[in-house]
């Protein structure tokens, strides 16, 4: 599953060097996430994972959204 | 209803108030007979506007996204957004040719992206389509849809640019230039320094080099490629400066006693640079069109920006 995500988060990054991304690494200040990269993001979760957002993500870090996906991933 | 092209108008955020949008719509629905419009908003002021119902599509949808929300949170936490609901449609409708809003920029993209993102999930990104000095036009992109960017996404803007200006004014190897400080490749800022050389090599891009603020409408490119933040400066003090020149032109005439002559070039440069009968800025990266007029705008800009997706169907160039 990190694998997974991190796919998704390197193509909304494409700038960026994410080989030293950790889970605990936080999206918006240690990755550079902008607040539209995020909604993009969600948009990639819900496709990739078979999850539906009703509300403005609010993950703060890589863990923060791999705990969401273990609970609620459906694919 | 038939199955007419249709336009969708969202006429909530205008400075000037939703009569003058409805307004707007109405010289559309006189001028095309051709087209049909799906107007969104509060569902019994359009009505009594007694507009058309065999040509006209209401959506009522009365809520606003200020500037002082954040268009994320409000596409979630408000139900009844009229740009929201007017994107929706134009993604649902299969006769819808384009959406027209004068709203939030960023309530804009945000449903831009929710409804209408293309196959391959493009970040959209806002041109202005600016007369230049050679009778011909230039993309400038992005305007303000991604205030910060990175190299990749300017390479993604000019790929973007060079489809437009390909598609829409037929020109066969459009040339792109990237705003800097400077001409020379060893100019500008670390984002344009890393760009330059992913522009050089880039397949498909006719990539001219930096290009100077001052030269942004002189006709050397036709893609003008920066990131939002710069791209709206560039713009603003365009329209900025091109008032302050027509406003002194005024003044001269007067106290020199030349005002007819004045009014004349007064009238002409109004005509060129005036923002309503330019109609709008284009949210390219989208399924389809997404016009975004400027938040001042009146029943004008509404009619120039329908005309500008008529063009676009009909195969004519953006402003024919």
């Amino acid at each position: 599953m990190y694998e997974r995500l991190m796919k998704l988060i390197k193509e909304n990054l494409p700038d960026k060097d994410l080989s030293n991304a950790k889970p605990e690494s936080r999206l918006i200040e240690d990755l550079g996430m902008d607040s539209i990269g995020m909604m993009m993001l969600s948009m990639s979760i819900e496709d990739e994972f078979g999850v539906t957002f009703d509300a403005p993500v609010t993950f703060k870090t890589v863990q923060d959204v791999l705990d969401f996906l273990a609970k609620n991933a459906t694919k | 209803m038939d199955n007419k092209h249709t336009i969708v108008i969202d006429t909530l955020g205008s400075d000037k108030g939703p009569e003058a949008i409805i307004e707007g719509a109405k010289m559309v629905l006189d001028e095309f007979p051709e087209i049909n419009l799906t107007i969104v908003g509060d569902e019994e002021l359009i009505k009594s506007k007694n507009l058309p119902s065999n040509r006209v599509k209401i959506i009522h949808a009365p809520e606003t996204v200020t500037n002082y929300d954040n268009p994320i949170e409000a596409f979630y936490k408000k139900a009844n957004v009229s740009v929201f609901k007017a994107v929706e449609e134009c993604a649902k409708d299969e006769n819808a040719i384009g959406i027209i809003s004068v709203g939030n920029t960023g309530a804009l993209l945000v449903g831009t992206l929710r409804y209408l993102l293309d196959e391959k999930r493009t970040r959209p990104a806002l041109a202005a389509i600016l007369p230049n000095m050679q009778k011909g036009f230039t993309c400038l992109v992005d305007t303000g849809a991604s205030i910060d960017c990175g190299p990749s996404q300017l390479v993604e803007f000019a790929h973007l640019g060079t489809d437009f200006m390909k598609k829409l004014y037929k020109i066969e190897n459009p040339r792109v230039g990237l705003l800097s400080n400077g001409s020379e490749p060893t100019k500008g800022n670390h984002l344009v320094k890393e760009t330059h050389p992913l522009l050089a090599k880039e397949e498909g891009i006719n990539f001219i080099g930096n290009v100077e603020g001052s030269k942004a409408l002189s006709g050397m490119c036709d893609v003008l490629v920066a990131e939002g933040f710069a791209g709206n400066q560039v713009l603003k003090n365009t329209e900025g400066m091109a008032i302050n020149m027509i406003t002194e032109i005024m003044k001269f005439g007067k106290k020199t006693g030349n005002e007819e002559i004045t009014q004349q070039i007064a009238g002409y440069l109004m005509k060129t640079y005036d923002f309503e009968s330019l109609g709008a800025g284009i949210m390219l990266g989208a399924r389809k069109y997404v016009l975004k007029c400027r938040g001042s705008s009146g029943p004008v800009a509404i009619r120039s920006a329908s005309k500008i997706l008529i063009n676009i169907i009909s195969n004519k160039t953006f402003y024919e």
